[in-house]
């Protein structure tokens, strides 16, 4: 994985108080890193206002796992 | 303390009286409960969940049915009051966005929304006058919403509804957190305005909190009011009075239950809830309950193959007084209902009582 990877996991790690060893491309938000729908949305907008892209609300629900939305924001980074 | 109850003033709308009705579906509070409230000085509100059930063709077009369910009541009540008159919108239904632009091409005064973040509530509502009023249960939920308002939105709630473990219908907790001090709404009421001190709306005054969930006297609305809160939000009171817009047999169960009939029931929509346990329930507990066949996909969280029963239709029931074929959520303290009242004298009493604590 690349350096975009190691800043989701960072803030990842950050957002929901999790150790970054944790944090695998499979693993899911909700079953493996014990987020709930707060989190997921608190994490999302985190990752916004780090990496300066937009994540439309409906779209913070979808994510399953960490690959998830790695791969949607890779779309958005420039 | 002497000090009179103050009114509640919402982006400048002023409710003489700091109550909010509790928007209660399906078909609890319409605009008979709205109106008689707004005109006895509080805040009446029309709940929007499974409206359209009550119409002929409730089944057959659901969401047309609920469009235009939703427009009538609110029209209804209109003609009733010149009050203050507003709406409850579940984020969780299925056509949250097509409710809240019809109360809006209404020009409703104060869209109500909980069960779920309403964080995309302010781009339905753009242009509109309408005040918009989350409902949370943590003081987390409603900072995340401020935030996200003022940087996707640059505007703020009108208020906020705070809801707390004792609340009737569906909870905004889990299971175990419903007993459990931390989470009680004496401690997430003074918790939400401190999250909420660093937003000042247009006037610079900071943004009103309503508390609800377990409000059941002029006493309990003095505890929140000293608190810091700027109004109340009960329900389940509401329920009995002439004008609640729900069978008799619906408001008898209110009078008959007591304490102990108040059970926490896990709901079909992924929630837990409250409600006066009857042969329904117990039958749902004990899994003796038919499947049934899903008429419409209403709430986005309910687990349509699972569900034992439609939460819509049995609430339905329960409010056409078929309480054998469901059953009536009820907030903590319903055990505590004795008898119906006008909503005049409801309202009349709890500001007596509100004085008459403060001596």
């Amino acid at each position: 994985m690349d350096e975009l990877y190691e800043k989701v996991k960072k803030i990842i790690a950050e957002k929901l108080e999790v150790e970054e060893d944790k944090i695998t491309p499979e693993a899911s938000f909700r079953q493996d890193l014990g987020a709930d729908s707060l989190d997921t949305y608190e994490l999302v907008y985190g990752i916004e206002e780090e990496l300066g892209i937009t994540i439309p609300d409906e779209k913070a629900n979808e994510f399953e796992t960490v690959k998830d939305a790695y791969d949607f924001i890779k779309t958005q980074v420039k | 303390m002497t000090t009179r109850l103050q009114s509640l003033i919402i982006g400048g709308l002023v409710a003489r009286v700091p109550i909010v009705q509790g928007g209660m579906g399906v078909g609890i509070s319409l605009s008979g409960l709205a109106a008689a409230t707004a005109n006895a000085g509080g805040i009446g509100v029309i709940a929007a969940a499974g409206i359209g059930l009550l119409e002929p063709d409730g089944f057959t077009d659901f969401p047309g049915a609920n469009v235009r369910a939703l427009r009538r009541e609110i029209r209804r009540a209109r003609e009733l009051t010149k009050g203050i008159i507003g709406v409850n919108i579940m984020v969780a239904l299925t056509d949250f966005a097509a409710l809240v632009r019809t109360a809006i091409e209404e020009k409703i005064d104060i869209i109500f929304a909980g069960a779920g973040l309403p964080l995309s509530l302010p781009e339905l509502a753009k242009g509109a006058t309408t005040r918009l009023v989350p409902i949370v249960s943590s003081a987390r939920a409603a900072a995340l919403i401020a935030k996200r308002w003022l940087d996707k939105y640059q505007r703020l709630p009108d208020a906020f509804v705070v809801e707390g473990p004792k609340a009737g219908g569906h909870l905004g907790y889990k299971a175990g957190q419903l007993e459990d001090p931390a989470y009680s709404l004496e401690r997430i009421v003074p918790e939400v305005i401190e999250a909420l001190s660093p937003y000042r709306n247009a006037s610079g005054e900071a943004i009103p909190v309503i508390a609800g969930g377990g409000v059941y006297s002029g006493a309990d609305i003095r505890t929140f009011i000293e608190m810091g809160a700027a109004g109340v939000q009960m329900a389940t009171r509401f329920v009995a009075t002439d004008e609640c817009d729900a069978d008799p047999a619906f408001k008898a169960t209110y009078v008959a239950a007591r304490e102990e009939d108040l059970e926490i029931i896990s709901s079909p929509v992924g929630m837990p809830g409250r409600a006066i346990r009857n042969k329904f329930l117990d039958e749902v507990r004990d899994g003796t309950r038919k499947p049934y066949a899903c008429p419409y996909h209403c709430i986005v969280t309910c687990d349509v193959e699972k569900a034992p029963y439609c939460i819509s239709l049995a609430l339905l029931n329960a409010q056409r007084g078929r309480l054998d074929k469901g059953f009536a959520f009820a907030g903590a303290n319903a055990g505590r209902v004795d008898r119906i009242v006008p909503v005049g004298e409801l309202v009349e009493s709890l500001v007596r009582e509100y004085d008459e604590s403060g001596r």
